[in-house]
């Protein structure tokens, strides 16, 4: 107990002191971290992205709208999390609401890297913590979406958000899945999945048939794995289609926040209206009330069949081209970048991404198959770190 | 120049809560009232991230409506955010259904004064119901989110229907089948059962609509009727006079009696209804509507048709009387134990009813009890103006018996001609007026000396053998009637 509190200790004296400088942290929680370590058997160090709500601990979104937010409840995650022992070190700095202006866009990334062992989860609806991992040299994994609970993470675009997990090594994830994956009654969206992901089987790098989306140059040879190239043609699609379902559903999302019932209420009105007016503009940053604009023009009348349910018919295509593709290659290879990350998020596809040269290196695989993407991606693991 | 004839043309939309132990997409309680906000929670508070999870009670009900109305059950649906601002509405968004409702192309029938006319349904969709705003001086505006989340059915029907009587037929016999399928308690007065009426006018013939104005905020069946008969008196005369009508929402106040316009078209919300992304769609396999279908009860119609056939009661009065799962059942009950079928709808329908108020049926009597009064009246123990008394006794006592009434209050009919005559003899002397006007031919005379030997007798006299006696004393009316000119 004291030797543990001795290191936690330090691990916020280094925070406390880099902090200003990484841009990690929104809110660190020592006081809850150690009164988290009583009674605990099996410490450690977890972080939240500021979008994930954690009872008792301030939960922001990285918004003035929410800087006085403390949630009566844990998210599913944050319950689990805790349950094996986590002690949340703090909250992490994000885009505000996921979307926004911020001072770092991957805080949950700066914090993974800054100290030993730290296990991170970060929600996101676009994929962006893969590109945060590329930067910072991590591990991250989101799950198929329905694997792991939504509750309590703060909606951006809910059926593209999901809770990823970011670690400094690749042994931590199936770990980190273990803990949180599985069947949630509070999220309608959640699925019985797999389980016991530390028990990874062996596979034959070969027989499993891996391909490479758009014939991305080099792979095969930097892997020494010959794969297959497959076209996606539709792929110029998904981040039009991405921007404006994720910006419908972010709008509607954001209409809670009004100033009646929790979060910033502005100081001086004259009627509900202006109480809403004056809240949101002031509590809100620019970018998200751009979002918020551009998605509900999308779902204004007139505009709702030429904008929203064309995309949703793009979304469809994507998703049934992904699919097509991975009946006959079980595991798909891709570069890091936004372009498949929104698409495989449309999809609702797993995705490990994993350090690998300037570009980084994403694998995904079919729905719910996340038990057998992470066997592969160990194999990948296992076979870059025998050629250091 | 004449006037035209005008045709009023109306819809309905009611809101139904539907009758489950929790909200629609978390576990908090649906009782009504409660201390403000003491069944909230996460989600119905909408605080960001509180996901919901459909209650299946609610969707099974919803489904079970459709069925009692005849109508279609969709396989497989959604549900869509319909988005707008208000205090009442923690999330900003309602969760509803935009085209694709559960329920579609049903009916049902009612009685009217032409008979039988057949009302069509076109949709049933399963919303939440929002929060509940309570003004408290010097406190402002404050929110109750017990209500928050509740079930709710919206039953759209056509524009079928053509007049006040129709429309209070309609919503009665609706009321009707959703208590007996148990879908729910549909109570207006603590807002279960809550119907805005689409009216518009038009030149009798004319197949167009004409211009449609909502009616919110009716809640009684009287406002409704009341709302109906101005508004479209209202919607007339501004044609009538040369004015133009508008698209528009409108209250009525039940003070003055009038509608008011509380917003246009021009300021009507763009709900911007989307896919509910939070929820999965809802699927209906047909054995879950075999089963559903299976636990109907008997529906009102079945009930009424049994009434007429086995009873012999006329259309008027079994609808009357199977308006409610309560009323039908206490009526069935007092049959049962012995009264006699028209005897109890007639001591319902005209006395029980005007106690209770027509809106809801509630009585604590035992119907034994009813059953007790009828067979006291068949065996000439009182008679039926000390049966009203006994009916009214008992609704305001329903701990004791008749026949502890009617002793104790003195009701025992006077059935004994020497106890009658005197008392007859005496009011006779004193009406000397009213007997010659009735001897002059004035039939109504021997009313008010009938009414005379009531009130003496404090309404004990057998009816017919007071007028059998008068008639032995005083004759037969000598007026023109009684006089036959000769050829």
């Amino acid at each position: 107990m004291m030797a543990a509190r001795q290191k936690y200790a330090a691990y916020f004296d280094r925070i406390e002191k880099d902090n200003a400088e990484i841009k990690a942290y929104r809110t660190i929680s020592r006081e809850q971290a150690l009164e988290a370590l009583v009674d605990n058997k099996s410490p450690f160090p977890v972080v939240f992205s500021d979008l994930i709500s954690t009872r008792g601990i301030r939960t922001t979104a990285n918004s003035r709208m929410l800087d006085n937010y403390i949630p009566p409840f844990d998210a599913t995650v944050v319950e689990r999390v805790r349950k094996a022992g986590g002690v949340i070190l703090g909250k992490t700095i994000t885009r505000e609401f996921g979307v926004g202006e911020t001072e770092n866009p991957y805080g949950t990334c700066a914090a993974v890297a800054h100290g030993e062992g730290i296990l991170g989860f970060a929600a996101d609806h676009r994929g962006d913590i893969h590109a945060g991992a590329r930067e910072y040299g991590l591990f991250a994994y989101s799950p198929s979406y329905g694997i792991v609970s939504r509750y309590g993470v703060i909606p951006v675009a809910s059926s593209m958000d999901r809770v990823g997990i970011l670690a400094g090594s690749f042994a931590k994830i199936p770990v980190a899945m273990d803990m949180v994956a599985g069947q949630d009654e509070r999220d309608g969206t959640t699925f019985p999945g797999d389980a016991d992901f530390q028990t990874l089987e062996d596979m034959d790098l070969q027989s499993v048939r891996p391909a490479v989306i758009n014939g991305t140059a080099g792979f095969s040879e930097r892997l020494n794995l010959p794969m297959a190239e497959v076209l996606l043609e539709s792929l110029p699609y998904a981040l039009p289609a991405h921007e404006i379902l994720s910006s419908g559903e972010f709008a509607t999302n954001m209409e809670r926040y009004d100033g009646i019932g929790f979060g910033y209420r502005a100081g001086e009105y004259d009627s509900v209206e202006e109480l809403y007016k004056k809240s949101r503009t002031a509590g809100l940053g620019r970018e998200v009330q751009k979002k918020i604009i551009s998605g509900n023009f999308c779902l204004s009348e007139g505009k709702y069949e030429p904008y929203y349910v064309q995309a949703m018919k793009a979304r469809t295509m994507v998703k049934e081209e992904i699919e097509k593709r991975l009946e006959s290659h079980e595991f798909l290879l891709a570069p890091v970048d936004l372009r498949y990350t929104a698409a495989l998020y449309l999809a609702g596809l797993p995705v490990i991404s994993m350090p690998f040269g300037e570009v980084g290196l994403l694998i995904t695989s079919r729905a719910f198959n996340d038990r057998r993407l992470l066997a592969f991606a160990w194999q990948i693991v296992s076979r870059l770190e025998s050629e250091e | 120049m004449m006037a035209k004839n005008y045709e009023t043309v109306m819809g309905l939309e009611v809101h139904v809560e539907l009758k489950t132990n929790t909200k629609m997409f978390c576990n908090c309680s649906t009782a009504f009232g409660g201390k403000p906000n003491e069944h909230t929670c996460p989600v119905c508070l909408g605080l960001p991230g509180a996901t919901p999870v459909l209650n299946e009670k609610a969707l099974d009900l919803a489904v079970t409506a459709g069925l009692a109305t005849n109508c279609q059950i969709r396989r497989v649906g959604r549900q869509d955010r319909k988005n707008y601002f208000y205090p009442d509405l923690a999330k900003g968004f309602q969760t509803s259904q935009g085209d694709g409702p559960i329920c579609y192309g049903g009916y049902l029938d009612i009685e009217t004064a032409e008979g039988k006319k057949r009302i069509r349904i076109n949709r049933i969709h399963i919303e939440e119901d929002a929060g509940k705003l309570v003004h408290e001086e010097g406190l402002g505006s404050l929110v109750d989110n017990n209500r928050a989340g509740v079930p709710l059915v919206e039953i759209v029907s056509e524009a079928d229907l053509r007049s006040a009587e129709e429309v209070l037929a309609y919503l009665h016999k609706l009321r009707a089948i959703l208590t007996y399928t148990g879908v729910s308690d549909a109570r207006m007065n603590e807002g279960s059962f809550r119907c805005d009426v689409n009216l518009s006018i038009r030149e009798a013939g004319e197949e167009r609509f004409g211009t449609r104005v909502e009616m919110k905020n009716l809640n009684s069946f009287r406002s409704i009727q009341r709302a109906i008969e101005y508004e479209a008196a209202r919607q007339i005369r501004t044609v009538e006079e040369g004015g133009e009508l508008f698209q528009e929402t409108r209250g009525f106040s039940q003070d003055s009696g009038k509608t008011y316009s509380m917003r246009t078209k021009e300021d009507a919300a763009d709900y911007r209804f989307m896919p509910e992304p939070d929820l999965m769609p809802i699927v209906i396999t047909e054995e879950k509507i075999r089963e559903l279908t299976d636990g109907l009860p008997e529906l009102p119609d079945a009930r009424k048709d049994r009434y007429i056939e086995e009873y012999g009661l006329g259309h008027y009065d079994a609808e009357q009387l199977i308006s409610s799962i309560e009323l039908a059942t206490f009526f069935e009950a007092a049959v049962s134990a012995g009264a006699d079928p028209k005897a109890a709808a007639n001591l319902i329908i005209t006395d029980l009813f005007r106690l209770t108020g027509a809106e809801e049926f509630q009585v604590d009597m035992a119907p034994e009890d009813l059953a007790k009064i009828i067979e006291m009246v068949d065996t000439g123990r009182i008679n039926l103006g000390s049966a009203r008394k006994v009916l009214e006794i008992m609704f305001a006592n329903p701990a004791r018996t008749p026949e502890n009434i009617v002793v104790e209050e003195n009701l025992e009919q006077i059935n004994d001609r020497e106890l009658l005559s005197p008392i007859i003899d005496e009011v006779l002397a004193r009406s000397a007026k009213a007997v010659r006007e009735y001897q002059a031919g004035k039939e109504k005379a021997l009313q008010a000396i009938i009414g005379q030997v009531m009130g003496q007798t404090r309404g004990r006299a057998n009816p017919q053998l007071t007028i059998d006696l008068l008639r032995e004393k005083i004759g037969w009316p000598m007026g023109p009637v009684c006089v036959r000119a000769e050829n």
